[in-house]
């Protein structure tokens, strides 16, 4: 589940416009006109491994991206599926990114001794 | 759509942040311990009772690690929410547009005072550069004092530009700007600005410096009319958009005639897309990136060169037979090309370790603002103690303009300001990689995905700080073969 991100985006749309729909559309254009339109270039040129957004148009070259990028960035345009989807890949990424911090924590500590180490031998 | 989120974080999740936070707090104190504790050995380096002496490479060493460790550090914050309400953060203060107005007119009608009186007292004023007000006034007022005030308060420089009050009060905008050139003229005009300053005498001859302000001038004044007073104060006049850059990383900005406070530097971070702030995000180019990477240079280079090192490696090069306008030149355009090399080649391994359909461009890009951090914490470092030396002196000719100072008063400084400057380099790079780290947040839908794009600008990062903390070790010295 991701509670925050949605919340975000309610966040968001309650700035952009007085009630939800309205408020997708009003991303949505922004969305279109700051982007660049390479992503939609690539996604002509390579069709068979790009995911476009449908609300945005922004192409991803994972549909795992995608659906994530729906779950961020249009958690008001979700269908039920979308959302199901979004919060299986939320799931999938929160194991990822227990095992980053456990690797990032082991290089901390390794820094932190090295530097330590290299104190007591270089520095006296 | 009805996903029920909790209406504050939970337990847990309070706990595990506090843990994180806790986990910063400490690995950096110890970081900085060794920091600290090295400096202290760098600036007794000549006591042989000295009972912690750090060799010169563990001390950069351990910069380096301080801005790898912090980058880690921040990558455990995975929250979005936390992470968009740090740089979304921003109170609207009291509407005071009849002040603002008021305030406008006067630091218009002050900047033409003072840079006339910098004019007048450059060409009749005594020739001693630290009694005479355009010396102190420019150098220590201005090129110190002002820049800290853009960055640490807010950019008072559209109100105070003395050029900008007469050109809009004249009928401009005759010729189109070419548009293609981008501010691509004020990156080259701020090197060359720093060119003059670093192998120029204006340092330290008033009338030389009050011919160089006028010469700007009349040139600032023309182009402003031939252009239009928004594109040449905009793309082309160095010293606007330096305050300008500048002010980006400061906490407090002006939208729609009132003031607005963010936290130190969360401007920097463009809101993409939906957000209430799109305007304070202007859409840049790799022209903004070589500005960028210039203001980080230019106080690199000018470190460089007033090191006895660095004065040494020039006098080596000289020696070889080349001549001395040569190598400076060659070591401040190879030195600019080198860190933006180092830049952009970070943002394209960026590009091309991820799965993403955007570009190293873009990427170089959205990242750059995070640069800014940093020049600031170099700024704060290279002219602190100077602005605080001078400030009496600048005071003093500010207080009487038309008469002599009789007697100069410049503060001599304790040693511990020194670790100050420490604490300025790695504090700038502690915020660029906050700013970073939010900035990929806004660029990436994976978290990981968010955490990997960062490691080469990291990278870099800790090659400037590196850099930066070797210069400030090194003994100073005037550099050679300058007038």
């Amino acid at each position: 589940m991701n509670p925050e991100e949605r919340r975000d985006e309610r966040k968001a749309s309650r700035e952009s416009g007085p009630n939800g729909e309205a408020s997708s559309m009003t991303e949505t254009t922004r969305g279109a006109t700051d982007r660049r339109t390479e992503p939609n270039a690539d996604a002509v040129s390579n069709p068979p491994e790009s995911y476009a957004c449908r609300v945005c148009g922004r192409a991803f070259p994972e549909s795992r991206l995608l659906v994530l990028h729906r779950g961020v960035r249009h958690a008001n345009a979700l269908t039920d599926g979308e959302k199901e989807a979004y919060v299986e890949a939320y799931r999938e990424e929160e194991a990822e990114l227990h095992s980053f911090r456990i690797r990032a924590l082991a290089v901390l500590v390794v820094l932190y001794f090295g530097v330590l180490f290299l104190y007591i031998g270089f520095a006296g | 759509m009805s996903a029920s989120p909790p209406s504050r974080p939970s337990p847990r999740r309070l706990a595990g942040r506090a843990l994180s936070l806790c986990l910063a707090v400490v690995g950096f104190l110890l970081l900085a311990r060794g920091v600290a504790a090295s400096n202290a050995a760098v600036g007794l380096g000549q006591a042989s009772r000295d009972p912690l002496s750090v060799p010169r490479w563990l001390y950069v060493a351990t910069g380096g690690v301080t801005i790898g460790a912090s980058a880690l550090l921040a990558s455990f914050v995975t929250d979005r929410r936390f992470v968009l309400s740090i740089h979304r953060w921003h109170e609207t203060l009291p509407d005071w547009e009849s002040a603002y107005r008021a305030g406008t007119l006067a630091l218009n009608a002050l900047g033409l005072v003072l840079l006339a009186l910098v004019v007048y007292r450059g060409l009749v004023g005594p020739q001693i550069p630290t009694v005479n007000l355009a010396v102190v006034f420019v150098f220590a007022g201005m090129r110190a004092g002002l820049t800290m005030f853009a960055y640490l308060v807010g950019n008072p420089w559209p109100a105070l530009n003395p050029w900008r009050a007469v050109a809009e009060r004249l009928p401009n905008g005759f010729l189109d700007y070419p548009e293609a050139l981008g501010r691509w003229p004020a990156v080259a005009g701020l090197l060359a600005l720093v060119w003059v300053e670093t192998t120029t005498p204006v340092t330290s001859d008033p009338s030389l410096l009050a011919a160089a302000v006028g010469g700007y001038s009349v040139l600032t004044v023309v182009g402003a009319v031939a252009v239009g007073v928004d594109d040449w104060f905009g793309n082309v006049d160095p010293v606007s958009v330096f305050f300008a850059f500048y002010g980006r990383a400061a906490p407090l900005s002006w939208s729609d005639g009132r003031p607005r406070l963010h936290l130190p530097g969360m401007r920097l971070v463009g809101d993409d897309g939906y957000g209430d702030d799109e305007s304070a995000a202007p859409t840049w180019g790799m022209d903004d990136v070589a500005f960028a990477v210039a203001l980080v240079w230019e106080l690199t280079y000018s470190g460089f060169v007033t090191t006895a090192q660095g004065g040494a490696a020039v006098r080596a090069l000289v020696g070889v037979g080349l001549p001395p306008a040569v190598v400076y030149g060659g070591l401040y355009l190879a030195g600019f090309a080198a860190f933006y090399g180092a830049y952009a080649l970070a943002a394209r391994a960026s590009a091309s370790r991820l799965r993403t359909y955007r570009e190293a461009r873009e990427l170089a890009v959205r990242f750059a603002p995070a640069l800014l951090a940093i020049a600031a914490g170099y700024h704060l470092a290279h002219y602190f103690a100077f602005f605080v030396s001078l400030s009496p002196s600048l005071f003093t000719v500010l207080a009487s303009p038309l008469s002599v100072p009789p007697n100069p008063l410049v503060l001599t400084l304790p040693a511990w300001m020194g670790g100050l400057n420490i604490a300025f380099v790695l504090g700038g790079h502690l915020l660029a990689i906050w700013v970073a780290h939010s900035t990929a947040y806004r660029l990436f839908p994976s978290r990981l995905q968010a955490i990997e794009s960062q490691y080469p600008f990291v990278f870099v990062m800790m090659a400037y700080t590196a850099i930066s903390l070797w210069l400030i070790s090194l003994p100073t010295a005037p550099p050679p073969f300058l007038p």
